[in-house]
C-alpha cells in the first residue's frame, strides 16, 4: 500500500510541479517543428521529382523514412534525459530537504520507498516515451505517408532503454547528491552513446578491437544499444540495406540474449538501488 | 505499597555511532518513562540529531543499542506508535494542507475515513481550519510548523519526537504549543522534545537530558535540586572582617553591600551563618539556599565541550 501511496505521491508531484504541463508544451513545440520540416522536405522533394521527370518515388520515400528515422531519433534523446530528470531527485532530492525522512519516520521500509519512486518516475519516463514516439509516428504518416515496419517492436525497445536509464538514475540518486546524480547520468548517457559509436565504427572498418570495445561499452549501460535495436525496427529493409553500418542507428536485428540482459539489467539497477538506499545513513 | 514505575518508552545504552574516526554519539544512555515530557538538550554538534535519527531507524548505530516502544531500534512496526517533526523540513507546496496529512495518513497505513477525520480535527486543533485545501505555497513559516505538529500527532501517537517545534512560532504559538504539550501529557503520551529553548523546556519538561560529546551528561528533573552548599544572604551592611567573622561554617565567594553569597562549609551550616551575623550586629533580611537553573546546569555541563 506504501508502495502505491508514494508512487501515487511522486506522480502527483510530477503534475503539480507542472512537469508535465512543461513537457506537453515543449514537446508540442518539437512535434510543430518536425512536422514543419517534414511537410517542407516531402513538397519540396516531390516537386523536385516532378520538375526531373522521375517515374519511380523509391528516393523520395527513403528520404521520408530517414526524416521520420531522425525524428524518433531525438524522441529518444528527449525521453532519455526525460528519465534522468524525473528520477535524478528521487531519493536525493528528497534526503536533501528531509522530506524523506518523515516519512521513513513511519511504519514505511525503504524497499517500499524504492519501489514507489521506482515505479513514480518509471510510469512517468515511459508514458512520455511512448505517447511522444507515438505521436511522431502517427504525424509522420499524415504529413509523410510513410509508417515503420516495426513501430510497436521499436516503441518497446525505446521505453526498455528509458527504464534502463530510470534505473540507474534512481541507483545514483541513492548513492549520492541530486547534482552528482545528476552529472553522472549525463556522463552514463554520454558513455553508452559513444560506445555505440565505437562499436559501429570498428565494424564499418573492421577494426576488431574498436568493435569489441564498443560493444563491452554497450554492456555497461545498455540505453544506446536498445536505441540502435529499436531503430532495427524503425527502418524499411531498403533503408537498412542502403545505410549499412552506421553510429547512430541500428542494421541488425538485437539478439534475443542482450534483450533477456537488457531486461534483467533493469530490474538489477532497481533492486542495487534499494541495497544502496537500505544502507545509508539518513 | 509503592507505585511500580513507568514503562520505559526509550531504553537505550551505549549507543555509539561513529563517522569514520569521529563518534557523533560516544556511548549515551537513556531512559524516558511512558508519559513524561522530556526535554532533549545539548549545544550544537552535541550528537542530539544523530541519536534522534538512530531512535527512528533513519540512521544505524556502529555501537550498542536499546528499544522503542518496546522494539528493537529499527523495526518500522515501533514507528507506527510514533510522531515525529524534524527541524527545517521541506513542505512540497504543490500539497494543500488536507492533502499533505492524507499522504501522511496513509503511510501510516490508517484507514481513509479515517484520516479524513482525524486530518480535518488535526487542522482545528492547530488553528489552521479553514486552510485546509489551500496551497502550502500560501502558507507563512509558523502555519508549516502548525502543519508539521498535525502530522505528527495524525496517527494518535504514543511517542513524540519534536525537533524545535517553537522556533517559526509568535507568542501566542509557544503558547499554544505549550497547551498542547500539556494535553498530550494529560492524555498519556510521551513526548520528546528537542530544543534550544531553555525557558520552555524549563516551563514544559518534566525530565531532561543533557548531552555533550555525545554523552549523557545529566539526566534527571528539569529544575535541577537546588544546590545546598551554597546561599545568597541579605544585610543592611556587610559586617568588617566578613571573612573571619563566618571562618569554619561558611567562606565568601562575593560581597556587594549587604549581598552576599556565601558557600557553606557544611550543608546544615546556615543557621551557624545567621547566628554570627546576628551576633555581629547584622540586620538579616533573608538567608536562602541558592537556586539553580537549567541553563546554569546546562552552561556548566557543556562548558568544556563549548570551550572546545
Amino acid at each position: 500500500m506504501s508502495v502505491l501511496t508514494i508512487a501515487g505521491a511522486s506522480l502527483r508531484e510530477a503534475w503539480n510541479r507542472r512537469l508535465v504541463l512543461a513537457l506537453i508544451v515543449l514537446s508540442l513545440a518539437f512535434l510543430a517543428l518536425y512536422l514543419y520540416g517534414a511537410h517542407l522536405l516531402n513538397t519540396r522533394l516531390l516537386e523536385r521529382a516532378q520538375s526531373i521527370g522521375a517515374r519511380s518515388g523509391g528516393g523520395v520515400t527513403l528520404a521520408r523514412h530517414q526524416m521520420e528515422l531522425f525524428g524518433m531519433y531525438v524522441v529518444d534523446f528527449l525521453a532519455s534525459f526525460m528519465a534522468i530528470f524525473a528520477g535524478v531527485g528521487a531519493i536525493a532530492g528528497d534526503l536533501e530537504d528531509h522530506s524523506l525522512q518523515l516519512v521513513l519516520a513511519k511504519p514505511v521500509r525503504r524497499w517500499q520507498v524504492i519501489a514507489g519512486k521506482a515505479l513514480g518516475s518509471g510510469v512517468v519516463s515511459v508514458v512520455y516515451a511512448t505517447a511522444l514516439a507515438a505521436a511522431l509516428l502517427l504525424s509522420s504518416r499524415a504529413v509523410l505517408g510513410v509508417s515503420p515496419p516495426g513501430a510497436v517492436s521499436g516503441i518497446l525497445l525505446m521505453d526498455l532503454g528509458v527504464l534502463v536509464l530510470s534505473g540507474l538514475t534512481l541507483l545514483a540518486s541513492s548513492l549520492t547528491h541530486t547534482l552528482t546524480a545528476g552529472v553522472a547520468m549525463v556522463m552514463a548517457y554520454a558513455f553508452a552513446w559513444t560506445g555505440g559509436v565505437l562499436h559501429a565504427l570498428g565494424n564499418l572498418t573492421n577494426i576488431d578491437v574498436l568493435a569489441t570495445l564498443g560493444r563491452d561499452t554497450r554492456l555497461l549501460v545498455p540505453s544506446n544499444a536498445l536505441w540502435h535495436a529499436a531503430s532495427y525496427y524503425l527502418q524499411p529493409a531498403a533503408m537498412r540495406a542502403q545505410e549499412g553500418p552506421n553510429p547512430l542507428f541500428g542494421v541488425t536485428a538485437p539478439d534475443a540474449g542482450f534483450l533477456v540482459y537488457a531486461g534483467v539489467y533493469v530490474l538489477a539497477a532497481f533492486v542495487a538501488a534499494g541495497l544502496a538506499f537500505q544502507r545509508r545513513d539518513l | 505499597m509503592t507505585d511500580a514505575p513507568a514503562p520505559l518508552v526509550i531504553d537505550v545504552h551505549g549507543l555509539v555511532k561513529r563517522y569514520g574516526r569521529r563518534a557523533a554519539v560516544d556511548g549515551l544512555d537513556l531512559e524516558v518513562e511512558a508519559g513524561e515530557v522530556f526535554g532533549f538538550l545539548g549545544p550544537n554538534g552535541a550528537g542530539k540529531t544523530t541519536t534522534v535519527r538512530m531512535l527512528l531507524g533513519l540512521a544505524r548505530p556502529s555501537g550498542g543499542g536499546g528499544r522503542l516502544l518496546g522494539r528493537p531500534l529499527g523495526d518500522p512496526e515501533a514507528r507506527r506508535a510514533v510522531g515525529y517533526l524534524p527541524e527545517n523540513v521541506h513542505f512540497p507546496g504543490w500539497f494543500t494542507g488536507l492533502g499533505f496529512l492524507r499522504y501522511h495518513g496513509a503511510l501510516y497505513g490508517l484507514p481513509r475515513h479515517e484520516v479524513e477525520a482525524r486530518a480535518g480535527e488535526a487542522l482545528e486543533r492547530l488553528g489552521l481550519g479553514g486552510r485546509g485545501d489551500d496551497s502550502l505555497r500560501g502558507y507563512s513559516h509558523g502555519m508549516l510548523q502548525r502543519l508539521g505538529l498535525a502530522q505528527a500527532l495524525l496517527a494518535r501517537p504514543r511517542l513524540v519526537f519534536l525537533d524545535e517545534p517553537t522556533s517559526a512560532l509568535d507568542p501566542r504559538g509557544r503558547r499554544d504549543v505549550r497547551e498542547l504539550l500539556d494535553e498530550l501529557r494529560a492524555g498519556g503520551t510521551t513526548v520528546f522534545l528537542n530544543s534550544h529553548l531553555l525557558s520552555e523546556v524549563e516551563r514544559t519538561c518534566d525530565r531532561v537530558a543533557i548531552v555533550a560529546d555525545g554523552r549523557t551528561r545529566y539526566l534527571g528533573p528539569t529544575v535541577p535540586d537546588s544546590d545546598a552548599s551554597e546561599v545568597d544572604v541579605v544585610v543592611d551592611d556587610a559586617p568588617a572582617d566578613l571573612e573571619r567573622l563566618l571562618a569554619g561554617v561558611a567562606t565568601v565567594r562575593s560581597c556587594e553591600g549587604g549581598r552576599l553569597r556565601l558557600t557553606l562549609a557544611a550543608p546544615d551550616a546556615a543557621p551557624d551563618v545567621a547566628r554570627r551575623l546576628l551576633d555581629a550586629g547584622a540586620r538579616l533580611h533573608a538567608l536562602t539556599p541558592v537556586r539553580r537553573e537549567l541553563e546554569d546546569l546546562f552552561l556548566e555541563l557543556t562548558h568544556e565541550e563549548l570551550a572546545a
